[in-house]
């Protein structure tokens, strides 16, 4: 008799779930929109995971597409290949005269800084990523990008290619990371017009042409102008190429990445040695971690004694 | 006896097919691909596949799969989390409520209110990531990649019924 009225009321909690499991769900979506809001540990250590696990499929599958866009383009390549040649002799011959301009710079540079007692900066170290996922349209512009293991890249470092900023790291795994590229509505950049040298913050706002913000109002900022980073907030070192202002109609200042963001291959994670907000990763530090540092501590301690 | 347990493992995995393929079509599409114009018109491959398996093959896709497929777009993409869920969960319940408009119709009809579905689908997501961001999220190429899923849907349709006469029917 119990069992029957246990099995009754089980029944009826079931019926009730399913009823109104569409529900519960949705809430559970939206708890995560909160949970993944506060970028939580868990939240992190989620996703690195499934990039991690998801890596491997996406080499797999990216062999096919690669094959189709790699015939597209021999297609298309073979229809200019005459002009394609030309255009190459003349970039070649301009290339040759600002070779010797470049040798005759750096030993001006090297003389001065001589003179100046002037210490260089470290010299950065890359670690090149090959993309095998790329996420762009209306509602975010990423790319996963496959290091290997070990992975060496860090939260916040910069990603480039060969001409200029491609974005930065966001989300770090084991043998993958995932690059915010500058287009992207999260992005944040740091920049200066390189001529005028009027700083401002260049935002993605998920189109082709993020906006430059923050500009003071009496400041000279013309169509043509080139743009790179800053260094300001110590996160990406000064002078790396972001890109060319496209328009600057109604106060609203366009900027076209120097770097075609929708045809990239490989990118660079480059660590120029900067802490900046990688400061703020500090507290995603695992068990080993936390006991070599707290080794280090009564190390220290005992020496003072 | 161990050839109709080995029937049985088999007709298990055969019943993975609908999640299994949803998600190697999704991954495949974010592959990396020279083609620029493509990038700001992201199909959404998980719209096509969910709504597809909805209607042709509701036993084997339930309220779980469809969860799993926006957890793991969330996790793969930038946008906020939980909001593919959402999208998702949407073309789940527009299905469910109005099952005799949806079933057993024409593959023209179908398509027709996927495009109705889709379009829905698509302006909640725009509604949410905005409010999250505080900031409207650029219309024209929501609208871009809302066009590419409506004219994938019959390849992403004509994968998947392959797939269904291959592999399900004899179960």
């Amino acid at each position: 008799m119990k069992r029957d009225r246990f099995s009754f009321h089980f029944n009826n909690l079931k019926s009730w779930a399913r009823k109104f499991a569409t529900v519960i769900l949705i809430l559970s979506a939206f708890f995560i929109m909160l949970v993944g809001k506060s970028d939580t540990i868990i939240v992190e250590k989620t996703i690195s995971l499934t990039m991690d696990v998801v890596t491997p499929i996406m080499r797999v599958l990216s062999i096919p597409a690669k094959a189709i866009s790699n015939t597209s383009d021999e297609i298309k390549n073979s229809f200019n290949i005459k002009e394609e040649n030309r255009r190459l002799r003349i970039i070649n011959d301009e290339l040759i005269k600002w070779k010797s301009e470049a040798f005759r710079l750096r030993i001006e540079n090297q003389n001065l800084s001589d003179l100046l007692n002037y210490i260089t900066p470290p010299e950065a170290k890359y670690l090149t990523a090959h993309i095998v996922a790329e996420e762009s349209g209306a509602f975010a512009h990423s790319v996963i990008a496959y290091t290997g293991y070990p992975n060496n890249s860090k939260k916040g470092q910069a990603a480039v290619s060969a001409k200029g900023l491609v974005g930065r790291v966001d989300k770090v795994g084991v043998n993958s990371s995932r690059v915010i590229l500058l287009t992207d509505i999260n992005s944040r950049i740091p920049v200066v017009v390189e001529e005028t040298r009027v700083r401002g913050i260049l935002a993605g706002n998920n189109t082709s042409m993020p906006n430059m913000r923050f500009i003071a109002l009496d400041s000279e900022v013309n169509v043509g102008d080139r743009i790179v980073t800053s260094g300001i907030a110590g996160v990406f070192p000064p002078g790396i190429p972001v890109g060319i202002i496209k328009s600057t109609e109604s106060g609203i200042v366009k900027v076209r990445p120097t770097v075609n963001l929708d045809q990239l291959e490989y990118i660079k994670i480059v660590d120029y040695g900067l802490k900046g907000i990688l400061d703020e990763t500090k507290h995603i530090i695992t068990e080993k971690e936390a006991e070599e540092d707290k080794l280090k501590e009564k190390e220290l301690e005992k020496s003072k004694k | 006896m161990r050839k109709y347990q080995n029937r049985k493992i088999l007709n298990t995995l055969k019943l993975l097919i609908p999640i299994t393929s949803t998600i190697l079509l999704m991954l495949f599409f974010l592959s990396p691909n020279s083609f620029s114009f493509w990038s700001y018109m992201t199909p959404s491959i998980a719209m096509c596949c969910v709504y597809y398996w909805l209607l042709n093959g509701p036993e084997n896709f339930d309220l779980g799969s469809v969860y799993i497929i926006g957890a793991l777009e969330d996790l793969l993409s930038t946008t906020p989390l939980g909001v593919n869920i959402i999208t998702l969960l949407v073309i789940y319940i527009i299905i469910s409520n109005q099952e005799k408009f949806f079933y057993r119709k024409t593959f023209d009809v179908t398509w027709w209110s996927f495009s109705i579905v889709a379009a829905i689908s698509f302006v909640i997501k725009w509604v949410i990531i905005s409010i999250y961001y505080q900031k409207a999220i650029p219309v024209d190429l929501m609208i871009l990649s809302y066009c590419m899923t409506f004219v994938l849907y019959p390849i992403i349709a004509m994968i998947n019924n392959y797939l269904k006469e291959k592999f399900l029917s004899e179960i």
